[in-house]
């Protein structure tokens, strides 16, 4: 009987352990999830990603499509405005920049951005 | 036997229930009314102090701001005074040897001058915002005086209301400042190269010259290696300064907390920086001000300079 209960105690420990570890864990990945980082690319919309236009995206199909980051390493995140301006991210259209956010999935919640160099021009149809 | 593990089983859960509590974020706590009034006055405070002697109301904007109009009896400190061509090569050598942006005589006189001694109340104003004000803030804090506060909603706020203003030269009584300096306060390059693994390095300049796309006059652009950017213009808003919560929001994002010390820089020492060590101290961090800032550390050419990786982009049709 009592070998019973000592199997059962320890189970249950290991069992509040297991949790206990997980809720650590999840709780860091959490608070690192809040954390700010920076991201280098272009800022396309999806639309213009997916017509293969990166030199010149038409800048009215921004109201009609999401407005996204397209990285180096093909990854792209829709961008949300979290702290940045929408001037900010209108001048950057098109461009390759460094953008400052939160990561959430494939969406960057933006908060800062600085336009690089290599300026990619616009469609003049569109200005 | 099954009380031994009993008691195990009670001494293993208190453990971790310790270790949870240890590792669950503590929310911070709401600053207060009181601390945040220690800080900064308001125009209404201000219009019932001004006659009298003992106060003194500093203006932080330029010399051709304040000639225009000034609130009345006011005193003009420009931040151009800091940077004298005749006294620069003097103030460059000590705040990057000492962490604070002017000497100790040059302090004593610009204060004295003002009409400021240890029994002084200072009140002092910028246009809204107030990093040109923090910096007299900074000043006056860093040299051993606590007796000041900055007018929150600034010239404008004042002006929208209706208050008295003047063009008129003020009358100044010159008094004796003592400076006591508070190293404490500061960062000096030696101290944040010793240092600079344990504290959290705060770039309070925009982020084009975080990333070194905008150079801002110095040799190298870029930033402090494993500094985090933070433009001073997200804590001010609209306003002089946005609310304690959404301040503590923003740092938290930034990866700023309580438990480490904080070093703020800008480009030249004062202004950004300041504005950023005092709404840090506001809300109970530990913070310091590398008087030297970016342009004492792109100058020396033994220390790193991170940066961007310009071009490293690439067109995936390429």
């Amino acid at each position: 009987m009592r070998s019973l209960v000592n199997k059962i105690s320890l189970s249950a420990l290991f069992f509040i352990t297991a949790i206990t570890i997980t809720l650590i864990i999840s709780a860091g990945s959490a608070e690192a999830a809040k954390r700010e980082a920076l991201l280098q690319g272009q800022i396309l919309t999806e639309k213009c990603l997916s017509a293969g236009r990166l030199s010149a995206c038409y800048i009215e199909w921004t109201s009609k499509s999401p407005v996204v980051l397209f990285t180096g390493d093909r990854k792209l995140y829709r961008i949300e405005l979290h702290r940045l301006a929408q001037w900010k991210l209108d001048n950057a259209f098109g461009k390759q920049v460094v953008l400052k956010g939160i990561i959430k999935g494939n969406k960057i919640m933006a908060n800062d951005i600085a336009v690089l160099g290599g300026k990619k021009k616009l469609s003049k149809a569109c200005l | 036997m099954l009380h031994k593990v009993r008691k195990q089983a009670i001494l293993i859960l208190l453990v971790i229930v310790a270790i949870i509590a240890g590792c669950v974020q503590k929310k911070e706590p709401p600053v207060s009314s009181d601390i945040i009034a220690k800080f900064f006055a308001t125009t209404e405070e201000l219009s019932s102090l001004i006659k009298q002697k003992d106060i003194v109301v500093i203006d932080a904007r330029s010399a051709e701001d304040f000639q225009k109009l000034h609130i009345q009896n006011a005193v003009n400190i420009p931040k151009s005074q800091f940077r004298e061509p005749k006294a620069l090569n003097e103030i460059l050598k000590y705040k990057s040897e000492n962490g604070f942006f002017i000497p100790p005589a040059m302090a004593e006189k610009i204060l004295g001058n003002a009409g400021i001694d240890a029994n002084t109340r200072v009140i002092v104003y910028d246009s809204i915002t107030f990093p040109d004000a923090s910096i007299i803030w900074a000043l006056l804090k860093y040299y051993g005086h606590d007796n000041v506060q900055v007018l929150k909603g600034g010239f404008e706020k004042w002006v929208s209301e209706g208050r008295s203003v003047s063009s008129m030269p003020s009358k100044i009584q010159k008094k004796s400042f003592v400076a006591k300096p508070r190293i404490e306060m500061v960062a000096s390059r030696e101290w944040l190269i010793k240092n600079r693994e344990n504290v959290i390095i705060l770039d309070m300049r925009s982020f084009d010259e975080y990333v070194g796309v905008n150079p801002a006059g110095n040799p190298r652009g870029g930033h402090l290696p494993g500094a985090v950017s933070l433009d001073w213009t997200h804590l001010a808003g609209n306003e002089t300064v946005k609310s304690p919560a959404e301040i503590q929001a923003i740092l938290a994002e930034a990866g700023v907390t309580k438990n480490k010390e904080v070093v703020a820089y800008c480009n030249i020492g004062f202004g950004r920086s300041t504005y950023g060590m005092m709404v840090l101290s506001m809300l109970g961090y530990n913070a310091r001000v590398y008087g030297g800032s970016f342009e004492d550390w792109s100058n020396a050419d033994d220390l790193e300079v991170a940066t961007t990786k310009i071009g490293s982009f690439k067109d995936w049709r390429q």
